[in-house]
């Protein structure tokens, strides 16, 4: 196979060049493999309610997605992915595990001038189950290897948890920690919160004078000098938040080191199974980190032991950081070898987090993963 | 024989000062609003149409290429015309209807001065309700570009029309993001800016559309039309310009 004639394919029209017969005959390939691994094949609607959306991802939704209004101001978004209209489906269930399957078309709103494709085919895979587990990771993994096996390619392996853990082990105000966590996925935003934290704020005149009427225990008098109260943020919040800003004040910065140490476990790549002891030499933060090095070991092990050839995986401790907000821990990304500018032709990984606040706190691990069968399609062909 | 389409606020002081910036060069634009039929004319410059369009207009009215040149705000051009340097030029800013984009707060939000400040109280506020902190605006498009380049996560835009100041008060938003040139609405309305930057700052400028048709002849009628009023844009190729 070369794959400069699959590359000129994919950038062009593969979508409509594709017969839609054989491309249903490809779909059902997979959904049968996934079948044998225990799915259940759901069926989704095209249109979500908007609310979760908007309310899960925010206004970034807007940017990606596409979105709708019906004569009645109902707002709705165009499916741009499968695994949050599938976590509903699973908690209204009440059921503590379940493995399903989905397959049908995303829409996702592209940059101006991109050529990639804003309407596209998704094969899935979901599982959720009772214990976070290293072997559910490995399964899912196998599963999509699997499904994608007889080609020429790359596949990459990260892990949210590591830079998380790191996070959570910072000599940081809870207030700081937060906002790193909450921008785990903006590298340029996370970075400059870095840089911040480091550096140590300098404090301009009106609040060096909220500060003083703090210490002067005048605050309250402060606020409410400043205007009246309007709207939904309550004195009381102002208060807790200034407070907490005086004593962040007092806190020692971060040093140089720490954040250059985070720059390079940002930075690290390598084969899979040297990541954890590569990972170790960094690390001199504290225990959650060192669990996070052993679940990754634990992982490869289990890997290993569903006959995956982990020596011909590449770790990658920055993985899809860029995309929507949504892996949490483990994270795959399968593509044509020599191609990364072209979209995966599979990829997943593990979103505890996103099930936690859809499912309102409850703890439901969950690990998944989509394939495009049309690519997948496109390079079958190519052979 | 082609006329060269250019289109001027409909009303307001937009009107007026265009019509005023026209005048410093010894151009005149008779305006007849009186009559029932928006049109108006320029003494002296036959082959240009003067044609008078609401100030919101004109920027779609440029990027569809049903007029050459077109006076409106950039605020109005940044908002309704993704990739707007695709289809336009900024010929010219005109130095006046001068406002900014800006965010505003409750001005006894006192532990907010920064959009750093803000996006943490967001993140915040995100944990303690049960909906994202509201931002009242009718500025959608650039209002998220901005969030998005400053990294805010937990923030939602909510639609307001007019009156937007007003928004935190009657409970509909904890922001707002509207132009403002004086500051003093946002003043009596207790609110106050935030960051040292507005999120745009804007001024009524001549746009050209790249999108109309630029026959030899319109081109030198545009030529003749810089040259009056002493346009000399470095971006500006009219050879280029030319089908």
């Amino acid at each position: 196979m070369s794959n400069s004639v699959a590359i000129k394919d994919f950038e062009s029209d593969y979508q409509r060049s594709t017969n839609l017969i054989e491309l249903r005959a490809e779909t059902a390939k997979l959904m049968r493999i996934f079948e044998d691994a225990g799915a259940l094949e759901l069926v989704v609607p095209s249109l979500l309610d908007s609310s979760v959306l908007i309310d899960l991802y925010g206004e970034d939704i807007r940017n990606r997605a596409y979105t709708t209004t019906d004569p009645f101001g109902e707002k709705k978004i165009l499916r741009p992915d499968f695994t949050v209209p599938i976590v509903q489906m699973h908690i209204a269930t009440e059921k503590n595990s379940g493995k399903y399957s989905y397959s049908g078309l995303v829409w996702r709103s592209q940059p101006y001038g991109s050529k990639k494709l804003s309407e596209y085919y998704q094969v899935g895979f979901e599982n959720f189950h009772e214990i976070d587990s290293w072997k559910a990771d490995a399964e899912v993994f196998e599963l999509f290897q699997r499904s994608t096996a007889g080609l020429e390619l790359d596949a990459e392996i990260g892990d949210m948890g590591i830079i998380r853990a790191v996070v959570n082990c910072l000599d940081i105000s809870d207030n700081k920690r937060r906002l790193l966590l909450r921008h785990l996925w903006r590298p340029d935003r996370f970075k400059q919160l870095l840089v911040q934290l480091s550096a140590g704020e300098s404090v301009g005149d009106s609040r060096a004078a909220l500060f003083q009427a703090i210490k002067n225990e005048k605050v309250k008098d402060y606020v409410e000098a400043n205007g009246p109260v309007i709207g939904q943020r309550s004195v009381e919040e102002i208060i807790v938040r200034s407070k907490e800003l005086l004593r962040e004040e007092t806190r020692k910065p971060i040093s140089q080191s720490v954040v250059l140490m985070i720059e390079k476990i940002q930075a690290l790549q390598s084969s899979l199974p040297d990541a954890p002891n590569r990972l170790k030499k960094f690390i001199s933060l504290g225990a959650e980190v060192g669990d996070v090095c052993d679940n990754l070991s634990n992982r490869i092990e289990a890997m290993s032991q569903l006959s995956i050839n982990v020596k011909n995986l590449n770790f990658v401790a920055n993985l899809t950081r860029t995309s929507l907000e949504y892996y949490d821990g483990f994270i795959f990304i399968i593509s044509l070898k020599g191609a990364p500018s072209l979209p995966a032709v599979a990829q997943g990984g593990r979103y505890n987090a996103l099930t936690s606040i859809l499912g309102k706190g409850a703890c439901i691990p969950a690990v998944g993963g989509i394939i495009r069968p049309e690519i997948l399609f496109s390079l079958r062909k190519e052979l | 024989m082609s006329f060269l389409k250019l289109g001027i606020p409909s009303k307001g002081r937009l009107m007026d000062l265009t019509i005023s910036w026209f005048a410093q060069y010894g151009i005149r634009i008779d305006a007849f609003i009186g009559s029932r039929e928006y049109s108006a004319s320029i003494l002296g410059m036959p082959k240009i149409k003067v044609i008078l369009i609401s100030a919101s207009e004109i920027p779609k009215e440029l990027a569809a290429g049903r007029i050459d040149l077109g006076i409106t705000g950039q605020d109005l051009v940044r908002e309704n015309i993704p990739m707007w340097r695709e289809t336009l030029l900024e010929l010219k800013p005109l130095n006046f209807g001068k406002a900014d984009l800006v965010l505003a707060v409750p001005k006894f939000w006192v532990d907010v001065e920064s959009i750093d400040d803000f996006d943490a109280v967001a993140i915040n506020f995100r944990r303690e309700n049960e909906f994202r902190l509201r931002i009242a605006t009718k500025y959608h498009n650039l209002m998220r570009s901005y969030l998005r380049r400053m990294g805010v996560a937990d923030c939602q835009l909510i639609d307001s029309q007019g009156a937007t100041e007003g928004a935190i008060k009657n409970n509909a938003a904890e922001a707002i993001a509207d132009i403002t040139s004086s500051g003093r609405t946002l003043k009596a309305n207790h609110l106050k800016v935030i960051g040292d930057k507005p999120v745009l700052r804007s001024q009524a400028t001549l746009y050209l559309s790249y999108v109309s048709k630029w026959p030899l002849n319109k081109c030198k009628i545009l030529e003749n039309f810089n040259s009056k009023v002493s346009i000399k844009n470095p971006n500006l190729n009219v050879k280029e310009l030319q089908v």
